[in-house]
């Protein structure tokens, strides 16, 4: 396995550079001056242009494009992903700050994502035309073509400013520093309680449709028959022999879960005000802040990248026709 | 393999596991603030940097001072200064500082301290869009300032404590800790933060002017759903509130609205005037007659005495309302003078032609921005005349690129966007390189000489003969200035309509009525 990882990720290698590059052009070709834009070119006019000239300098801006892209890929390389034009602070230091708050948001998601719509799939293909079942079917198309901006509106303005039950926005409370341990937990945890239903619960409506179809694909098959006829109590049949099979497609779709998630996760922490990596990136297209939105792009393109390769490991793990060996005679 | 080993009791074990730990998470929120009477929350996009560099935002003035401060007329107000005096060409000043203002730690604040925050914008590590100055100490409480250009006013920049950073690399000086929990000379002083959510400040007891009223300031960061903020009672002041929720919030016996006009930024409409429409002054006028600019007022939710002018003014002009009176509404004269320019719908299309050329243009503007529906308006409005104008709607970034780049120049027939209402802008906007390709000669030497003019009663003098030009020309339709619109709980007492709108810039004048 260790040798099939590794020729992943060197084949990532001219990916990601490929990803980069393009990346880097349309960013740098999209009209709009960094500096311009920050200080407004109107108001520049006031500002003394030597300071204007020492940014550009500084930041590299007076250099052709092709030289910026060399030194920003060399910089890369050595993982150096530059300094915010915004912040003026490196930008390690502020994806360092960001990143646990969307983790802890895509993370959960993916978990709500997998518990919800796993066990909502069941439950409908085994209580298959069931008035259950049709409820979970109709209720996963309303859910999935709900937009999540709407949602999440809707879930503020009905939990927190009518019902005062959820917070409106946020990670913690104005009186986090002074709860006590398990409060700082369980405060975290309700700030967490609309942001992560909204990112997941769409994701959710998805796989238990997707689930409830293969289960009933699976539950048709001829050694599931074989297992009922030999008496085995439903629930065995259904968890041990009919839901492993079921879930082998399940694996690839989550596959791509992480990066899905978190590109969803740009407009909820938006709307929720949370401190993540998605609000980083919006700021920065807005503001023109290039080594921002080139460090976040390249997370997201190193997240579908890991994302497959671990969608195809947990495929030849859950799949026993599958073995690395196999890949590696391909 | 991982659900081989769930049996029925265990599942329903996690399911009820997982619902207890969501019930217990919801509790009910501790953030409403209405029923505190000592405490006013704030919503405020930002972090806890709001205080320094990074943001650039009224919040610093809670913590810090500036040398001078601007009161209700306009007219400069000491702070960390008490008195000064200036050359006649306003490059260098003299200030004599207060000998009764302190840090927050104790230490007094003098000339030095003054001296090392102008050194530090300046530092090529640093470089904080300032003009160059050089700093001299007089003695501990009187420096002298020399700037490049002449400098009006110093109302906007704060100063930092000496003894504390002196010491810190300014290379990290965007890094310094500092910036989380600052030790300020202003009304009010650090007490707490919580990451990413809130910042908690104290009324200072030793401020100079005495312990402001309320005793706690609270900034709670973020801004996405604002409204859902103030109506859940999370916060008790928004600023800079969406114009289309006005309506809904002055409606409300909760809150106040209060407003504040920036004649420093001007909504207005870039007229081309290589565009065969645009070159006719008498074009140009027609259109501006022909918007009711007043009830284009309503329909962005302006307030009802927003100014509507035809030039640029100096800020006293504006303080003093001594703006002359605007174009009317009046579409039957636009007719005519666009009759009079040769413009007339000959095959009657509702759209006039001029040697068979169509009087139609594309305006840009940036898209989900107020003046895109300004430019929605309008286009209505020139359509009742005769001209027929399309709108597109473009990335704020772009129009700004197209309006005002020197190498892309007039990659535009008309623009609804921002003027700068500032002399320099002035001077680079009607000068050689007009951006939309408008010359006046007399009208730039008169920009030119208030650029080089700071007294007062001579650059009203200069911009009034300059109003007789522009209003001629209509070189640019201008619509109104930029108003900024704060709304506060009921409580919160103090607040006015124009120069005490904003809480966080007056929050030392303010206090709370008590409703419990």
């Amino acid at each position: 396995m260790g040798w099939y990882v590794g020729k992943r990720l060197l084949q990532a290698i001219p990916l990601l550079l490929g990803i980069a590059t393009v990346t880097f052009f349309i960013v740098h070709l999209a009209p709009g001056d960094p500096m311009d834009v920050y200080l407004d070119k109107r108001y520049r006019r006031d500002v003394d242009p030597q300071v204007i000239e020492l940014l550009r300098k500084k930041y590299g801006l007076d250099q052709p494009l092709p030289v910026q892209y060399v030194k920003w890929i060399g910089n890369l390389a050595r993982g150096d992903l530059g300094e915010s034009f915004r912040y003026r602070r490196p930008v390690v230091s502020l994806l360092a700050e960001r990143i646990p708050y969307t983790l802890q948001l895509t993370l959960l998601a993916l978990l709500f994502d997998v518990l919800i719509g796993i066990t909502l799939g069941i439950i409908s293909a085994v209580k298959q035309y069931s008035t259950v079942d049709k409820t979970v079917t109709l209720g996963s198309l309303v859910i999935y073509s709900i937009p999540g901006f709407w949602l999440a509106v809707m879930l503020v303005l009905v939990f927190a400013v009518n019902l005062g039950w959820l917070p409106t926005s946020q990670a913690r409370s104005l009186d986090y520093e002074l709860l006590s341990t398990l409060g700082k937990i369980l405060d975290r945890l309700w700030h967490l309680v609309l942001p992560v239903f909204v990112l997941g619960v769409a994701s959710a409506a998805g796989t238990a449709r997707y689930m409830r179809n293969q289960l009933l694909e699976v539950l048709s098959e001829e050694y599931v028959v074989a297992a009922r006829a030999r008496g085995l109590a439903e629930t065995s049949v259904i968890l041990k022999h009919a839901l492993r099979n079921a879930l082998i497609p399940i694996v690839t779709l989550y596959g791509l879960a992480l990066p899905f998630l978190l590109g969803g996760a740009v407009l909820i922490e938006e709307v929720f005000a949370w401190p993540g990596m998605g609000l980083l990136a919006v700021e920065a297209i807005g503001g023109r802040d290039y080594p921002i939105i080139l460090a976040t792009s390249m997370m997201a393109a190193v997240l579908v990248v890991v994302g497959n390769l671990l969608a195809d490991i947990t495929y030849a793990l859950v799949d026993p026709r599958i073995s690395f060996d196999a890949k590696r005679s391909t | 393999m991982m659900f081989g080993s769930i049996d029925r009791r265990k599942f329903m074990q996690l399911c009820a596991g997982s619902l207890a730990l969501a019930v217990a998470a919801c509790r009910r929120s501790k953030d409403r603030t209405s029923l505190d009477n000592t405490k006013v929350t704030v919503l405020y996009k930002g972090d806890e940097r709001l205080l320094g560099p990074d943001y650039d935002s009224p919040p610093k003035f809670l913590m810090f001072l500036p040398l001078v401060a601007q009161n209700p007329q306009g007219e400069n107000e000491g702070r960390l200064a008490q008195s000064w005096e200036h050359s006649e060409d306003y490059r260098k000043w003299t200030f004599h500082l207060r000998r009764d203002v302190r840090w927050h730690d104790g230490v007094p604040v003098t000339a030095h301290d003054v001296k090392f925050t102008m050194d530090l914008y300046m530092h090529p590590a640093v470089l904080w869009y300032r003009l160059a100055h050089a700093v001299t100490v007089l003695d501990e409480f009187t420096l002298t300032i020399t700037s490049k250009r002449p400098v009006a006013n110093w109302n906007w920049d704060v100063y930092y404590p000496k003894h504390l950073l002196s010491k810190l690399d300014p290379k990290k000086f965007y890094s310094w800790e500092f910036w989380t929990h600052p030790v300020g000379n202003g009304p009010y002083r650090y007490v707490r933060h919580v990451p990413k959510t809130m910042m908690e400040l104290e009324a200072n007891p030793d401020y100079y002017r005495g312990k402001p009223k309320i005793e706690h300031v609270v900034l709670k960061f973020g801004g996405s759903n604002p409204l859902a903020e103030l109506l859940s009672g999370n916060v008790d002041v928004l600023t800079d509130v969406n114009r289309a929720d006005i309506p809904k919030l002055a409606a409300n016996p909760s809150f106040r609205v209060y407003y504040w006009m920036d004649y420093g930024w001007l909504d207005a409409i870039y007229w081309n005037h290589k565009h065969p429409l645009f070159s006719d002054a008498r074009v140009r006028r027609a259109l501006t007659l022909a918007i009711n600019r007043r009830e284009l007022a309503q329909v962005l939710n302006l307030p009802e005495d927003v100014p509507i002018f035809d030039v640029i003014f100096t800020a006293r002009q504006f303080q003093r309302r001594a703006l002359p009176d605007p174009l009317p509404y009046d579409p039957e004269r636009a007719k005519r003078l666009l009759d009079e320019a040769g413009w007339r719908d000959q095959d009657e299309d509702g759209i006039r032609e001029r040697a068979g050329v169509n009087a139609k243009f594309t305006a840009i503007v940036a898209a989900s921005s107020v003046l895109e529906r300004a430019a929605i308006y309008v286009q209505a409005q020139l359509r009742r005349v005769g001209i027929r104008m399309n709108v597109q709607s473009l990335e704020d970034a772009m129009v700004l690129d197209k309006l005002e780049d020197w190498g892309r120049g007039g990659e535009f027939d008309a623009a609804f966007s921002r003027f700068y209402n500032g002399k320099y802008y002035h001077v680079w906007f009607f000068g050689e390189q007009s951006r939309i390709n408008y010359h006046n000669d007399k009208l730039l030497r008169l920009l030119q000489a208030a650029v080089n003019n700071m007294e007062p009663d001579a650059q009203d003098r200069i911009y009034s003969e300059a109003t007789e030009i522009l209003r001629d020309e209509v070189p640019l339709t201008f619509l109104f200035p930029q108003v900024e619109t704060f709304v506060a709980h009921r409580r919160l007492r103090g607040l006015s309509s124009l120069f005490r709108a904003d809480p966080l810039f007056n929050m030392e004048y303010l206090w709370l009525e008590d409703e419990r």
